[in-house]
């Protein structure tokens, strides 16, 4: 670490660093309780994904319906239908699962379908309205783990920074201040030691 | 003895029904490999020039549609441009009901608070608009609607505001003018001297209509109330006692109904088909039907009046054909299927 690499070998600053280090393993435990936090939330939305297959067959079905209403009324007659359905009201709301925003999605009013006179039309937008809490949820689900996969990217690349750099980078900074420290503190042993000597040697 | 000017008019129809394509000729389309091969086959119809106009880039089933409804709408007001006098009246009624489905579009997009423009509606001539079209597309509030039609024909409409508020469905709108139009015709057609056969061919128009609103329901799961106000109120075949029965029935018990027996056969189809889950196929069966009477009408009798108007239902079934076609071309509905939606 560059700022580490430029401290002056001194106790004081042994001292800081040893703080700073400490600090800095606290946080990567706090990040890795965040990571394993979420990975373990992305693996429960992994599962409701499973739903996605089965929602996706159901709307092929309602797709190939509306293939066949759209053929038979057109799309005059169609839209025409469509105008009279009223717009779907749906309240977003946002989750924090550790910090990460997930939306929450509930539907607060369904457009009512005995609006619709065509028999055909009202199959497929019967279906259709029935299908549409599923394929909500799979938005909320695959925006969930969007955001959460994102966070986790992040995560886990301050983890390995960490881990890998800041670290190892306060650990060698700090054996070095260490040795330093001890081999002044030698030093001056030896000096002493000489020093005594020295001065035995003059009283004699 | 007919007159000259209704022997010209029916004249003037055969003309106009050889341009018609042929049932081979809906057949051949069906065959065709893709939208393209369609429209090319298609220069070779009535609808050249128009396809010519748009065929810049390679058109869209929903350009196609678009000419088709436009032709639809030109040969129905051409045929007045032709006659004149209380034949004139006559096809101008039966003529409003393209108003009257613009209409109803503009009431459901006001319904829906959905802004929609002209091109959605059918295109009328001028001179023979009840109402302001563009006015009312810029209406904001059904009130502001039923406003604005107060000085056209369907100012009665407003009667109908109050339920439709109170129950906030459109239908009861829809239905004042579906009635209004119906009544209107009959009325009209009663006039001429010849109205035995035309009553009879809008007759079946409206039990088609009706029969398939109430196997239909059945499906929908409507209110007896709803599909009791939904009903255009003529009867031709269909009894008013009979169509109560039909209402309150459950849907096996329909085929149980005494019913004309051409009716009959069709509704016990129609309850196969509801029951094994193919509606449109049902719905087919009744249009299929009313274009299959026109066409036999047509034939029986090629020099009365109501050939005009089997002509005018034809036009519908060709619209309907071409339309199916092209976006069975467009969207790749299998041949079969897409065979099953056309009026052969």
């Amino acid at each position: 670490m560059a700022s580490a690499a430029r401290t002056s070998p001194t106790r004081g600053a042994l001292v800081r660093l040893r703080t700073n280090l400490e600090f800095v393993q606290n946080g990567l435990n706090v990040l890795k309780l965040k990571r394993d936090r979420l990975a373990e939330e992305l693996n429960l939305l992994l599962k409701e994904m499973n739903g996605r297959d089965k929602a996706e067959e159901q709307l092929m079905s309602i797709y190939s319906d509306f293939k066949t209403a759209l053929a038979m009324q057109g799309n005059l007659r169609v839209r025409s239908a469509a105008y009279s359905v009223e717009k779907m009201k749906v309240n977003v709301n946002e989750l924090s699962i550790m910090n990460v925003l997930v939306p929450k999605m509930r539907i607060d009013k369904k457009p009512s379908m005995s609006v619709i006179q065509d028999p055909s039309l009202y199959k497929v937008a019967e279906k259709m309205i029935t299908l549409i809490d599923e394929w909500l949820d799979v938005a909320r689900v695959e925006a969930s783990i969007e955001r959460i996969a994102y966070e986790l990217t992040l995560v886990n690349r301050k983890v390995n920074a960490l881990e890998k750099v800041v670290i190892p980078s306060y650990s060698t900074q700090i054996k070095y201040i260490e040795e330093f420290l001890s081999d002044e503190e030698l030093e001056d042993f030896t000096r002493i030691k000489r020093l005594k000597a020295m001065s035995r040697e003059t009283k004699t | 003895m007919k007159t000259a000017r209704i022997l010209f008019l029916i004249a003037r129809t055969h003309g106009f029904q050889s341009h018609l394509l042929k049932t081979q000729d809906t057949i051949r389309l069906l065959r065709t490999n893709g939208l393209k091969e369609m429209i090319e086959r298609l220069l070779t119809t009535d609808y050249s020039t128009e396809l010519t106009r748009i065929a810049a880039t390679e058109p869209t089933a929903l350009q196609l549609e678009r000419m088709f409804q436009v032709s639809l709408s030109k040969r129905w007001y051409s045929m007045l441009q032709i006659t004149s006098g209380h034949l004139g009246e006559l096809l101008e009624v039966h003529n409003s009901k393209l108003e009257i489905e613009n209409l109803k579009t503009i009431i459901r997009a006001i319904h829906g608070e959905n802004r929609i423009t002209d091109e959605q509606l059918y295109s009328i001539p001028r001179q023979y608009q009840e109402v302001n079209s563009p006015a009312l597309l810029i209406a904001n509030t059904m009130s502001e609607m039923v406003d604005l039609l107060r000085e056209s024909p369907y100012r009665e409409i407003e009667e109908h505001l109050e339920e439709y508020e109170s129950s906030r469905n459109p239908i009861f709108l829809e239905m004042y003018l579906d009635n209004k139009y119906y009544r209107d015709l009959w009325a009209e057609i009663g006039k001429t001297a010849y109205a035995g056969e035309i009553l009879a061919l809008i007759g079946t128009e409206v039990d088609m209509r009706n029969l398939e609103l109430i196997v239909a329901s059945k499906y929908m799961r409507l209110e007896p109330r709803l599909v009791r106000e939904s009903i255009v109120d003529l009867r031709f075949r269909l009894r008013k006692a009979t169509i109560s029965a039909l209402i309150s029935a459950d849907l096996q018990e329909i085929p149980a109904i005494r019913v004309w027996q051409s009716y009959a056969q069709i509704l016990q189809k129609a309850v196969e088909l509801v029951n094994e889950d193919k509606i449109a196929e049902m719905q087919t069966l009744f249009s299929q039907y009313l274009y299959s009477y026109a066409e036999e009408t047509s034939i029986r009798n090629p020099n009365d009046l109501v050939y005009v108007f089997s002509y005018l239902q034809l036009c519908v079934r060709e619209a309907r054909n071409l339309t199916a076609l092209a976006i069975g071309k467009q969207t790749k509905l299998s041949e079969e299927k897409l065979k099953n939606l056309l009026f052969l």
